[in-house]
C-alpha cells in the first residue's frame, strides 16, 4: 500500500514536470528569445527537471503546501499588457516590470542619475560575464521554483551603479502581475560598483485569482558597495507569489534589506546570502501581517565565507484569523570565516487560535572564533502592556491595535536607512484596519 | 474625592491588602510611607484596576461613584492616574504617539475634538522642556531603554499631560537624581492645586522636602499603622520601621 502511495506521489510528481515542460516549450514558441537569453532559459529547464517539482516532503518547502500549484492550469502571460492596471500615479518615475515584461511605455527616469545604469535584460545579456553569472548561479540552482523562475524569463532589467558614485534617488521597481491564472517571472539584477552606495525598492502589485508571480532577483555588491534594499511583498488574494533573493557581497560591504508583507495571498521570500569578502555586513528585518487565510514563507541562508563578517536576521510576524507563518533561516560559517558574529531573531505574534506560526533556525559553525546567537519567541500580546496603556485611559481595542502595530514597526526601524519606509507603515495601518473591521 | 473603607485584596491568591481606610479630599497631598513588601504598589494598582489584583473586600469610591464599577480605562477617564513604580515598555511605540492616544482619549471622553499630530507636538514639547526632557524622548519608543531616572521623568510627563484629578505616584524618586527630583518635584508641585489630589509613595523623607504632605501614613503588612502630618515622616526617617509601636 504504502508503495503504492509513494509511486503515485512520485508519478503526479512527474506529470506536473512534464506539464510544466510543455508550458515552456510553448512559451518559447510564442516568445522566440535572443540567443543569450535562449541559453539562460535552456540551462533552468533542465536544472528544474533534475530537481523535479518540490512536494511538501522536500525539505525546503516543508511548510507550503505546493499540491494548489501543482493542479492549477496556468497560462502563459501576454506580452506587455499596456492597459494593465498599475496602481500608483508616478508610474513613469520608476521601472516597472508587468507580467515580467519591462514596460516599454514608462522609460526609466531618475533626475539627472548619470551614474546609475538601467539595461533591458536583453542587451545587458550581451555581457557575457553577466550571462555567465546568471548560467552559473542556475547551475547551482537547489531551489526548483527558483530554476523553473528562470526557464520562464522572457525580459528582465538590470540596473547598475558606477563604482564611487551615490545615486541621489532610490531607484523604484514595480514587479506586477495581472490576474491570473497567469505565470510570470520577473528578473532583476542589481549590481552595485565599488565604494557605490544604491537604494532599491520592489514592490509587488496586482496578483489574484490564482495568479503566480515567479521572481529571481540578484544583488552583486562589490568592495565596500553599500545596498538598502526595500521589498513589499503579496499580491492580491488566491495570489502565489515566490521571489528568490540571491545576494553575493564582497569585502566590506553592506547589504541591509527591509521586508514587508503588505498584500496578501501566498508568498515565499527566499533569501540566499554570500559573504565572500571579508568585513562584510548583511541584515535582513522582515515584518509581516497575516490576515484572512495570507500565508508568508521565509527560507534564509546566510553563508559567511570570509573573516570578520556579520550578519543580522530580524523577523516580527502577527498571525491572525487562520494566516500562517514560517521561518525556515540558517546562518552556515564556513571554516575559513574566523571572527563572524551572527544574530538570528524571530518574533511571532500568534493573535487566533487558528493562526500558526513555525520556527525553524539553524547555526551551522565549522570554525570556533565566532559569536551567534540566535532566539525565537511565539506568544500573545503581552498583558503588561495593555493594562498600562489602559491605565492611561486608551480603550482595548485601541491599545491592542496600538501594540501590535508597535510590535511590527521594531523591525522598521533602522539606523541610517535611506529607503522610504512611512508608506510601508501606512500600507501596514491600512490592513489593520482591515482586520478589525 | 477618594474614600477607602476597609479594603481587603489579594493577588495570585495571596491577601496582601487586609483592611485599609483612608480618605483623600481635594487639595490634599497625602504621603503613604511603609516597608518593602508592605503592600504600597498593591493599594495603587487594586486602585488603578490593575487585572492582576483580586478585591476580597470593601469599598473604594471616587467622586462619589464606586471605583470598581470602573473598567481600568474609565478609571483613567474619571481623572484616576497611577506613576507606576516599574513603568512597563512598550518597544515600536513612540512615546509622541503613546501620549497623543492618552491625551486624545481625554479631550474625546470630554467631547472635545481631538488634536492632530502637529497641534500636539506643541502641547508636548512645552511639558517636555518644564521636564528638562530631550527632543530624543519623543520619537523613542515608550520606556524602552529608558534609564531608571528616564521612565520616571516619563510618568510625570503623562501626567503633566493628562492633568488628572488624583495622582498616585509610586516610588517616584527612586532613580531619579539629586537634579532630577528637583526637576520632577517641581513639575509634580507645578500641577498641584486646590481642586486636585496627590498620593506620594516614598521611603524617603528627602522627597517630601520638595512635595510636602498634609497627612502620612505608615503601611505595614497591608494595614495602615500610623497616620499623622510630616513630623511622622520625619521621626520614620530618624528611627526606621522598627519601632512602629513608638510611633502609635
Ligand atoms: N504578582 C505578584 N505575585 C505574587 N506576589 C506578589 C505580586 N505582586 C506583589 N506581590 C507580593 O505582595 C507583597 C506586597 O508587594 P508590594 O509591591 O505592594 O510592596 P511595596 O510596599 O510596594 O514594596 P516596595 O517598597 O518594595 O515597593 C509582597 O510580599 C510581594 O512579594
Ligand atoms: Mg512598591
Amino acid at each position: 500500500m504504502l508503495s503504492n502511495t509513494i509511486d503515485h506521489k512520485e508519478s503526479s510528481e512527474q506529470e506536473t514536470v512534464a506539464k510544466t515542460v510543455d508550458l515552456y516549450k510553448a512559451a518559447l514558441k510564442k516568445s522566440n528569445p535572443a540567443p543569450n537569453l535562449f541559453v539562460l532559459n535552456e540551462a533552468a529547464i533542465s536544472r528544474f527537471t533534475e530537481l523535479g517539482f518540490p512536494a511538501r516532503k522536500h525539505e525546503m518547502f516543508t511548510f507550503i503546501d505546493t499540491r494548489k500549484l501543482e493542479e492549477a492550469e496556468f497560462r502563459l502571460a501576454n506580452d506587455y499588457d499596456t492597459n494593465a492596471d498599475i496602481p500608483g500615479d508616478d508610474v513613469e518615475k520608476h521601472i516597472v516590470l508587468a507580467d515580467g515584461v519591462l514596460s516599454p511605455l514608462q522609460p526609466y527616469v531618475a533626475g539627472n542619475d548619470k551614474n546609475v545604469l538601467v539595461t533591458p535584460l536583453p542587451k545587458a545579456l550581451a555581457n557575457h560575464t553577466l550571462r555567465d553569472m546568471l548560467l552559473a548561479s542556475v547551475n547551482n540552482e537547489t531551489d526548483a521554483f527558483a530554476a523553473l523562475g528562470t526557464a520562464f524569463i522572457k525580459d528582465g532589467v538590470v540596473v547598475e551603479i558606477l563604482p564611487d558614485t551615490k545615486a541621489t534617488m532610490p531607484i523604484k521597481i514595480t514587479l506586477h502581475t495581472n490576474k491570473g491564472p497567469v505565470i510570470t517571472a520577473p528578473l532583476v539584477v542589481v549590481k552595485a560598483g565599488a565604494r557605490s552606495r544604491l537604494q532599491v525598492v520592489v514592490e509587488e502589485t496586482g496578483g489574484g485569482e490564482s495568479s503566480f508571480m515567479n521572481a529571481n532577483i540578484h544583488f552583486i555588491l562589490e568592495d565596500g558597495a553599500t545596498l538598502e534594499y526595500l521589498l513589499s511583498q503579496g499580491g492580491g488574494c488566491d495570489s502565489w507569489s515566490f521571489i528568490k533573493h540571491h545576494v553575493t557581497q564582497k569585502k566590506e560591504s553592506r547589504f541591509s534589506a527591509v521586508c514587508a508583507f503588505t498584500g496578501s495571498g501566498i508568498t515565499r521570500n527566499s533569501i540566499d546570502a554570500r559573504l565572500i569578502g571579508d568585513d562584510a555586513k548583511f541584515s535582513l528585518r522582515s515584518t509581516s501581517l497575516l490576515l484572512d487565510k495570507d500565508q508568508a514563507h521565509f527560507h534564509v541562508r546566510v553563508n559567511h565565507e570570509a573573516k570578520n563578517c556579520e550578519s543580522y536576521q530580524l523577523f516580527k510576524n502577527v498571525v491572525t484569523d487562520s494566516g500562517r507563518v514560517s521561518v525556515d533561516t540558517t546562518v552556515a560559517v564556513g571554516n575559513g570565516a574566523s571572527l563572524s558574529k551572527s544574530d538570528q531573531l524571530v518574533n511571532n505574534l500568534l493573535l487566533t487560535e487558528n493562526g500558526r506560526a513555525d520556527v525553524k533556525p539553524n547555526l551551522t559553525i565549522l570554525n570556533d572564533d565566532v559569536k551567534c546567537a540566535h532566539g525565537a519567541t511565539t506568544g500573545k500580546l503581552d498583558e503588561e502592556q495593555v493594562a498600562y496603556m489602559k491605565s492611561r485611559g486608551i480603550d482595548e481595542a485601541s491599545s491592542k491595535r496600538a501594540l501590535v502595530t508597535g510590535f511590527l514597526n521594531v523591525a522598521l526601524s533602522v539606523p541610517d536607512f535611506k529607503c522610504p519606509l512611512e508608506p510601508i507603515k501606512q500600507k501596514l495601518l491600512a490592513r489593520m484596519e482591515k482586520a478589525n473591521a | 474625592m477618594l474614600k477607602i473603607k476597609n479594603l481587603k485584596a489579594a493577588i495570585n491568591g495571596k491577601e496582601i491588602i487586609k483592611g485599609i481606610s483612608l480618605t483623600v479630599n481635594s487639595g490634599e497631598t497625602h504621603s503613604i510611607m511603609g516597608p518593602n513588601g508592605s503592600g504600597k504598589s498593591t493599594l495603587s494598582k487594586v486602585l488603578a484596576g490593575d487585572p492582576s489584583c483580586e478585591i476580597l473586600g470593601g469599598s473604594v469610591t471616587f467622586n462619589g461613584v464606586n471605583l470598581f464599577d470602573l473598567e481600568p480605562e474609565e478609571r483613567a477617564l474619571a481623572g484616576l492616574f497611577l506613576a507606576y513604580q516599574y513603568p512597563v515598555e512598550i518597544p515600536g511605540l513612540s512615546n509622541r504617539e503613546f501620549l497623543r492616544m492618552a491625551y486624545n482619549a481625554k479631550l474625546s471622553n470630554e467631547g472635545a475634538e481631538e488634536v492632530d499630530p502637529i497641534d500636539f507636538d506643541e502641547i508636548l514639547n512645552e511639558k517636555m522642556q518644564t521636564l528638562g526632557m530631550g527632543e530624543k524622548f519623543r520619537e523613542r519608543s515608550v520606556n524602552a531603554g529608558f534609564s531608571g531616572g528616564e521612565k520616571k521623568k516619563n510618568e510625570i510627563l503623562q501626567m503633566a499631560i493628562l492633568q488628572p484629578a488624583l495622582s498616585i505616584l509610586d516610588e517616584i524618586d527612586s532613580g531619579l537624581d539629586i537634579d532630577a527630583l528637583r526637576v520632577v518635584a517641581d513639575g509634580v508641585n507645578k500641577l498641584k492645586n486646590d481642586k486636585n489630589a496627590l498620593i506620594v509613595i516614598t521611603h524617603y523623607q528627602r522627597l517630601l522636602d520638595y512635595i510636602k504632605p498634609d497627612f502620612v501614613h505608615v503601611l505595614s503588612e497591608g494595614k495602615i499603622v500610623a497616620s499623622g502630618t510630616s513630623e511622622l515622616a520625619k521621626r520614620l526617617e530618624a528611627r526606621g520601621y522598627n519601632d512602629i509601636a513608638v510611633l502609635v
